[in-house]
């Protein structure tokens, strides 16, 4: 953005250049100083609510001002250190803990919390609060998997804030006033927000913890690993927590080109089952335990040779190492098999002019067919919202039914017989919205979940694309479906007549076809289904797996376990090279790079495979954020 | 002959008993009365320490006293309603230097309070062999839960059974309790009043 | 069974016309509501934000910060006593005292065993040349003294449901006019 205008500021005697509008919070991110804060957070408008950020700012009153509602301007002086400035923020913090239970031992935000960091750094060391204190019921449960603890709360109404401005939701609200204010649920009925869980991560004290990893481990016992989540095609980054060979909790990992910090519910809670005592460990042929060359072999003779009659059922979380080795058998001993990819949409591989999830942020028209996006591509959703609520873009949604994004009072929901979206498409081209666009054009679809013709649509879309100049995003559901699709082998067979069936993962949604007479399956979860299986292979989870997954706009990002495969366990690509192994192929891999490499010079689309994952830095607390001009 | 660091750098090459014994001097003859003499002279020593105190205590038998601070083996304390102190924080874990301590918290409910408050440690193990004594648990903990307590004599049979667990650690119940409880035929203590007691429901305060 | 009746509703969709911004309006609507039901239970809540299209737990917010909007049950008649500085010096502790003996309550927001009173200690009422001073049923009720508030208990007790009260906004404090026509929207149903 050339036609900004640069100011200098002087922060304590460091002289830093940023945009005019710059917050001074922000610019003094940018010179490495702490300026405390609990109501701000840089995804969210400022408030000024906490006053935690008072410094002295001069040309300006001969007061304490709060620096994350004051914009920078030229030749301003700050200071952060001088005796007011420091005295301000102690009295504040003095404020804060008047009705602080102080109960840090038994809180989960001790040891990570920004009210203990700032206490110890800004704060008085002693207390002079010998009054009694506000008591409320705790915790309150607010859903099943947060848990609301009043007396600790600060009233900073990140929460609130982020319900009202990011989620667009008004189920978490402050109810009372002044000194008896307090976060409630919309009439306490618990909270049913897809996005719910992120107030956890931004809430600066312990008010709003987990309930899931309630107690669990102190956060200097865990150790964490940078991922990405498996749930769906958006690939956001996550962090993995792991304590005692246990996956214990998942938060998000900020990446401003996909997730923004925000991670959906799905992904931040559903991770119970890697813990589950119940796990697959040992190889089992009918039902007795045994080693994995037995199982192999045995699985080997099962499918080996049958043409057509084997299916292979695969799961919507292959990562791209996985299917690239399945490629290599469906080019040598299993060529013909039937292969069908669960989860996934009927949508095609992607045709046009690809738009990614950052670019969503600049469109002046969105345009989203098809698709409920707050479900399926959760965190997209997300994009869409902050792009029309902050960035005054105008959304069109071709839906048949309510969707959430109608909440926004100017949101055209053209709502369309199932099955005629593209005509749907079609009529958009005349619309007033797009005569005089004013900007990028962002055309999003998806399948209806099957009840649109995938084909149609994406015809109607690329045209439509062509016409108006838009840039297109196809909303798979499946977590690498993208990148299965580039490999060739999510597959849309019907398993049905099949004599011999491979379950990579859950076994096929609709049941096993009743014609299979041999049946082998790689899973974590027992399964009534397996009961009739030939073969059971344990199967490593996502915090367990190493591989790679491509999201919805082709990005290639890696997965790192955070958890040991513990022995009799193995990866997958070993489990598929030695298979490959028993079905005469020989993959001699002797590692998961060498396939990667080999993946990369193959498909171009795989090409960031060739990279090795980079050790990635430290991830960076949640609530500080990194700097931001 | 100790030089600045206090080590002994004596020459003399050490001896055998009996070996370089010195020959009796030329020309003294032997006789009894001398023999005599230099007995009681050597049995003197002995028999006036006969006479004295004795100092020796009869371990294990007996013991010495031991200083209040000793720090010996640990304990988890309980209030006197019988609940336990320990809140399953893992600051003692934390501040252990040697990491010998392992806790895992639950949350207490009203049917099953094991301590006041939310949590409670469902898992509190010591590795007794690791264990330096050094009593920074008990420096760290906040309810006094965590006490080195006199005892010293740990030793065992086998490395597992050093590993103390919750049960080996806990005081006994106060007697009072345990008749009370026996009385009942419960296992559950009476849930302790809380320091601050919240009331219950919704968003009442009080000033 | 909605809990607001139908011409109401009516009357609370045609507000956000009158406002830049739309919920703007969830005040006068929510003034309607209570006006109608005498306090505002989390149904009508819902129906006053599905008629704003509004989400509840805002309307709920609303609701909860103004000490006017009732949560809970409340007598029909309602003295806002004026505890402030004029008011207190004129004897409005007194009033109190007085106030609560007369209608049988104990504190402030409790209601009265024949459903008729309550009673709120309030801060300036903003008639302090008329102290002491209490609000009642939309009108100030001024100059009081223990004679005068026996009687607008005893009256009120006498002619019960029948007392004729014009229905204004409660947010218009100032003296009330005379009425021509005394208007009773509507009667708490069931």
């Amino acid at each position: 953005m050339p036609d900004v205008k640069m100011v200098n500021v002087t922060i304590d005697g460091h002289v830093v250049t940023v945009p005019d509008g710059t917050l001074v919070v922000e610019a003094a991110k940018l010179v490495g100083i702490e300026i405390p804060v609990f109501c701000y957070h840089h995804k969210l408008d400022p408030v000024g609510a906490c006053r935690m950020c008072l410094v002295e700012i001069s040309p300006g009153p001969p007061v304490a001002q709060a620096g994350c509602i004051r914009p920078v301007a030229d030749g301003m002086v700050v200071k952060t250190q001088s005796a007011m400035a420091v005295q301000a923020r102690a009295d504040i913090l003095e404020f804060e803990l008047v009705n602080h239970p102080l109960d840090c031992p038994v809180c989960d935000k001790g040891g990570e919390c920004p009210l203990q960091d700032f206490t110890f750094r800004h704060g008085y060391p002693t207390s002079r609060i010998d009054g009694p204190r506000l008591h409320f019921q705790k915790p309150i449960p607010l859903s099943p998997n947060i848990a609301l603890d009043r007396e600790r709360c600060v009233l900073c109404y990140r929460c609130t804030r982020y319900y009202d401005e990011v989620a667009w939701e008004q189920e978490l609200t402050v109810a009372e006033r002044g000194v008896h204010s307090v976060i409630a649920s919309q009439f306490d009925q618990p909270l049913t927000s897809n996005f719910s869980g992120n107030i956890i991560d931004l809430c600066p004290v312990g008010a709003l913890t987990s309930r899931l990893w309630r107690f669990e481990s102190r956060p200097w016992d865990l150790h964490h690993t940078p991922s990405v989540c498996s749930k769906c095609a958006v690939g956001c980054n996550v962090t993995l927590w792991q304590r005692r060979g246990q996956l214990v909790r998942v938060t998000s990992r900020e990446n401003d080109d996909i997730d923004e910090g925000w991670i959906c519910d799905r992904g931040r809670f559903d991770y119970t089952d890697v813990n589950d005592p119940a796990r697959l460990r040992v190889p089992a042929v009918h039902g007795s335990k045994t080693t994995w060359a037995v199982a192999l072999n045995t699985v080997a003779d099962g499918i080996k040779g049958k043409g057509s009659k084997l299916g292979i059922s695969l799961p919507q979380d292959l990562t791209n190492e996985e299917a690239f080795l399945f490629r290599r058998l469906l080019d040598g001993p299993l060529r013909g098999a039937k292969v069908k990819m669960h989860g996934r949409t009927a949508l095609p591989a992607p045709s046009g002019e690809q738009l990614m999830i950052k670019d969503i942020d600049d469109a002046r028209v969105i345009i989203i067919v098809a698709s409920d996006t707050e479900n399926d591509v959760p965190i997209v959703n997300l994009r869409v919202k902050k792009a029309v609520s902050k960035r005054g873009a105008k959304l069109i949604v071709i839906h048949p039914d309510a969707v959430d994004l109608d909440r926004h009072r100017e949101t055209v929901h053209i709502r369309n017989q199932p099955g005629e979206a593209a005509a749907e498409v079609r009529k958009l081209a005349d619309h007033e919205l797009l005569h005089e666009p004013g900007g990028p054009v962002a055309i999003l679809y998806g399948d209806g979940r099957g009840s649109e013709d995938a084909a149609g649509l994406v015809a109607a879309c690329t045209e439509l694309a062509a016409k108006v100049g838009a840039k297109l995003m196809p909303l798979y559901r499946g977590t690498n479906e993208r990148g299965s699709l580039e490999l060739g082998v999510a597959g849309w067979d019907s398993l049905d007549g099949v004599e011999a069936l491979l379950s990579w993962g859950p076994p096929p949604t609709a049941g096993v076809p009743a014609s299979v007479k041999f049946h082998a399956v790689w899973d974590h979860l027992p399964r009534p289904e397996h009961q009739n299986a030939s073969v059971v292979l344990p199967a490593t989870s996502f915090a367990e797996r190493q591989g790679s997954y491509t999201n919805l706009e082709g990005r290639v990002q890696f997965l790192r376990p955070a958890v040991d495969a513990e022995a009799p366990l193995k990866e997958s690509w070993d489990v598929l090279c030695e298979l490959a192994a028993a079905l005469g192929l020989p993959l001699d891999y002797v590692g998961i790079f060498p396939i990667q490499r080999e993946a990369a010079k193959a498909f171009p689309a795989l090409a960031a495979l060739a990279q090795p994952p980079s050790p990635e830095p430290e991830p960076v607390p949640v609530l500080m954020g990194p700097a931001r001009p | 002959m100790a030089d600045e660091n206090g080590n002994d750098h004596d020459p003399t090459p050490l001896r055998r008993p009996g070996e370089g014994v010195p020959p009796k001097p030329e020309g003294e003859k032997p006789s009894i009365a001398g023999d005599v003499a230099a007995l009681a002279g050597g049995l003197k020593t002995t028999l006036s320490e006969f006479f004295k105190p004795v100092v020796t205590t009869m371990y294990p038998e007996e013991k010495t006293p031991r200083s209040e601070r000793y720090r010996g083996r640990h304990y988890l304390r309980r209030y006197d309603n019988g609940l336990e102190r320990c809140i399953g924080c893992e600051l003692c874990a934390a501040a252990c230097p040697v990491g010998c301590i392992l806790v895992i918290a639950a949350e207490n409910t009203d049917e099953k309070r094991v301590s006041p408050g939310e949590r409670y440690a469902k898992t509190y193990e010591i590795n007794m062999l690791r264990c330096i004594f050094c009593g920074y648990c008990e420096e760290a903990c906040p309810v006094q839960a965590i006490v080195l307590g006199p005892e010293y004599e740990l030793s065992d049979t086998s490395r597992e059974k050093f590993i103390y667990t919750k049960e080996k650690l806990l005081e006994p119940l106060p007697p009072d309790v345990e008749a009370r409880l026996n009385a009942k035929g419960t296992a559950v203590p009476t849930p302790a009043p809380l320091p601050n007691p919240p009331p219950q429901g919704g968003r009442e305060t009080t000033p | 069974m909605s809990a607001l009746s139908s011409h109401l509703l009516e009357e609370i969709k045609a507000l956000p016309a009158k406002y830049p911004q739309p919920r703007s309006a969830v005040m006068p609507a929510l003034d309607l509501a209570q006006e109608e039901l005498g306090h505002l239970t989390p149904e009508a809540m819902s129906e006053v934000a599905v008629a704003l299209q509004l989400d509840p737990g805002y309307v709920e917010g609303v609701a909860t910060f103004y000490t006017l909007f009732h949560l809970e049950p409340v007598g029909k008649h309602r003295f806002y006593v004026c505890t402030n500085l004029s008011c207190m010096l004129r004897g409005a502790e007194d009033v109190v005292d007085r106030l609560k003996a007369a209608i049988g309550v104990r504190e402030p927001g409790e209601v009265s065993k024949d459903g008729l009173f309550s009673y709120e200690e309030v801060e300036c009422l903003g008639a302090c040349e008329y102290a002491p001073v209490v609000r009642l049923d939309h009108r100030y009720e001024v100059d009081l003294t223990r004679g005068k508030i026996d009687s607008l208990v005893n009256d009120r007790r006498l002619v019960r449901s029948h007392v004729k009260t014009g229905v204004r906004s409660s947010l218009d404090t100032t003296p009330e006019p005379p009425r021509k026509k005394p208007v009773r929207r509507t009667k708490k149903s069931g």
